[in-house]
């Protein structure tokens, strides 16, 4: 209890880092904060209120807007099943089957663009008949670009919520079955709740992901203001014509992804505490 | 594969008969899960509780999560009254949510995020009660179990022992029809424990349905239980009233649950020639309803058994007198139990022998020392061995 031995080993503790650590560490901190840094610096902020109230720059937005919420409520009405069966079925081939559900996290997004016209583009496997018979053509149209990001951010919300369930294990599952409670009842009540932080940590970075989109998005829904170009898209665009407004396009895009990473930080990416 | 819950069988039962609380737990029970098989049959009557004993992976939980539902049986059947709850043979299988069976899992398994008294109310709910008339059944629960006060709080800020009564509560809640108990007192410290064995006592003695307590504390066991059954290795190998069993042990393990030498042997004559070498003269007691060893057919197996406290010890061959039993041997290890020393002495046969310290420090003994042991024929209790 003395103070003394309190205090020493924690003196002893803070050792200084050697420097063939500090030294890249530095460089890699600065490689990362420099070109952010570059935006803040030449970025137009006088012209800001001209250049974002532009209707073309808010139209993107928009677009991006309702585009990456609604590839995220899709993720999540079929993407949640996808990690409970994913977690909990012990089916054989459902191992093969989570690494190819998680694929398109890792494949270039233009493949992944390239295959979905592949799948349903007008000539394809599933667009062909889709069009014959019921009329819908979904390439190059908004509902395209919706199903482009969903192809491309619903395996990060499939991820995230694969583990939390897989980590839960079937115990309070179990317990609910014991109490009378049907399997519905019980991952309405039971297995949700439990994985609420990382449910809505998945959702939040999938909408992240799909808000970013951009090779699949201009591979299967093309690039057409208002109805298919979103916010990257423009800022690609605009970069030809108007730099100004492909940087001040960009400021927005970083300020959404400094508030996407404040709210995971602050809220469900903490370290919990100790139960 | 093992835990296949049966999804092809599930459909023969749709709803849980009525079958009230005076049924009786009837199973024989065949199942494997990865190389361990667990065969056993069982009897359980309404208001009884059988306390299933056992080392480590014997089987208890295994066989308590057939009786769950929660694993479904290879063969064999199991039968809660007249209603068939798993039966492989007759295609029948009844899913957990539909037995009505309340569990109380070693580690609780509270649902974080409700408060004690919603985990409580979480059985009524899914039986249909509105919210609020559930968390009236559940204040009520809560409150018999002296748990009133920490109703609002989540499982997080429980402690041990109020876990472990909110879990018994959450159980009872649901109106089960059989009551099944996983080591409930296994993670708490001592305080506790008392406590919430006397919660378990009085809700075990209140509930109309069998009971059934998995445990590897022969205290709980002798406490809770109206009749005791041993499991080891996923086989049955002792079953009865626990002062049956605590003074009859059939197995090594049984013996030293219940703080007995146990000697396998054979008798010839008034003498026992043990398995282990050497030779016992045991003699029945009047009155305590073992039968006399000389009324047993000589070449018969038997067993032995003598309380530590019974042996006595000396450092030289003590002189022809009453003990019928006099053999030498060695100290082998001490050890301090409560207010008593328990010596290991190696010999044949060897055995645990309870002393005082004071006898311990006159005697002088320590690893190592030769000693003379001495025990009264009449404290060597014979019984036929139970064929297996």
């Amino acid at each position: 209890m003395d103070r003394g031995s309190r205090t020493a080993p924690r003196r002893e503790a803070r050792q200084r880092a050697p420097w063939p650590l500090s030294v890249p560490a530095l460089v890699a901190a600065a490689f990362l904060l420099l070109p952010l840094a570059a935006v803040l610096l030449r970025a137009p902020w006088t012209g800001l209120p001209r250049l974002l109230s532009d209707s073309g720059a808010l139209d993107a937005l928009r677009l991006s807007l309702v585009c990456a919420t609604a590839a995220t409520a899709v993720s999540l009405v079929l993407g949640v099943p996808l990690a409970w069966a994913l977690a909990r079925s012990a089916l054989p081939g459902v191992r093969v089957l989570r690494a190819l559900v998680t694929l398109p996290l890792v494949l270039p997004p233009v493949v992944g663009g390239l295959a979905l016209l592949l799948a349903l583009g007008r000539r394809g496997v599933v667009g062909r008949p889709l069009e014959e018979h019921l009329g819908v053509s979904l390439p190059f149209t908004t509902t395209g670009v919706v199903v482009a990001e969903t192809f491309v951010a619903m395996p990060f919300l499939v991820v995230a919520v694969e583990g939390a369930i897989r980590s839960l294990g079937p115990g309070l599952e179990e317990a609910a079955a014991t109490l009378g409670a049907s399997r519905t009842a019980t991952f309405r009540r039971v297995t949700l709740p439990a994985i609420a932080p990382a449910l809505v940590a998945g959702a939040v970075l999938c909408w992240a992901r799909a808000l970013g989109e951009f090779g699949a998005t201009i591979m299967f829904a093309g690039n057409s203001p208002g109805r298919t170009q979103t916010m990257p898209l423009a800022v690609y665009l605009a970069l030809e014509t108007d730099p100004d407004a492909a940087v001040a396009l960009s400021l927005v895009l970083l300020a959404v992804a400094v508030a996407v990473l404040v709210l995971l930080r602050d809220r469900w990416l903490r370290v919990p505490a100790a139960s | 594969m093992s835990d296949r819950t049966a999804g092809h069988r599930h459909a023969a039962v749709e709803q849980a008969a009525p079958g009230g609380l005076d049924a009786d737990i009837d199973a024989d029970i065949d199942v494997s899960r990865g190389g361990f098989r667990l065969r056993v049959g069982l009897q359980v009557a309404p208001g009884e509780t059988l306390a299933v004993l056992g080392p480590n992976g014997a089987g208890k939980t295994t066989l308590l999560r057939v009786l769950a539902g929660l694993l479904a049986l290879d063969a064999g059947h199991l039968r809660l009254g007249p209603q068939t709850l798993d039966s492989p043979a007759e295609r029948v299988f009844v899913a957990p949510q539909l037995r009505g069976a309340g569990v109380v899992f070693q580690d609780y398994r509270l649902f974080p995020h409700l408060s004690a008294r919603d985990n409580v109310a979480f059985g009524p709910t899914a039986a249909g009660l509105r919210r609020r008339a559930a968390r009236a059944v559940a204040d009520r629960e809560l409150e018999r179990l002296g748990l009133g006060p920490v109703a609002g709080h989540r499982p997080a800020q429980l402690s041990g022992g109020q876990a472990q009564r909110v879990a018994l509560a959450r159980a009872l809640a649901a109106s089960p029809r059989l009551l099944l108990l996983d080591e409930p007192l296994a993670a708490l410290d001592a305080r506790s424990r008392a406590d919430s064995r006397t919660a378990l006592r009085t809700a075990l003695a209140c509930f109309p349905g069998p009971a059934l307590l998995v445990t590897h504390d022969p205290l709980e066991a002798l406490t809770l239980a109206d009749r005791l059954l041993v499991l080891e290795r996923g086989e049955a190998v002792q079953e009865g009233a626990p002062a049956d069993v605590a003074r009859r042990p059939a197995t090594d393990y049984v013996a030293r649950l219940v703080g007995l030498n146990l000697y396998p042997g054979t008798l010839d004559g008034d003498r026992v020639r043990l398995e282990g070498g050497g030779t016992l003269v045991a003699a029945a007691r009047a009155g305590d309803g073992d039968s006399d060893p000389a009324a047993l057919p000589g070449g018969s197996r038997v067993l032995v058994a003598v309380d530590p406290a019974a042996v006595s010890v000396h450092l030289e061959r003590p002189a022809a007198g009453s003990p019928r039993n006099v053999w030498p041997g060695t100290v082998r290890a001490l050890d301090l139990l409560g207010n008593r020393v328990r010596v290991d002495v190696a010999g044949a046969p060897p055995a645990l022998v309870d002393l005082t310290a004071p006898a311990v420090a006159e005697l002088g003994l320590r690893p190592g020392t030769p000693v003379w042991l001495s025990l009264k024929a009449s404290e060597a209790r014979a019984y036929p061995a139970p064929v297996r």
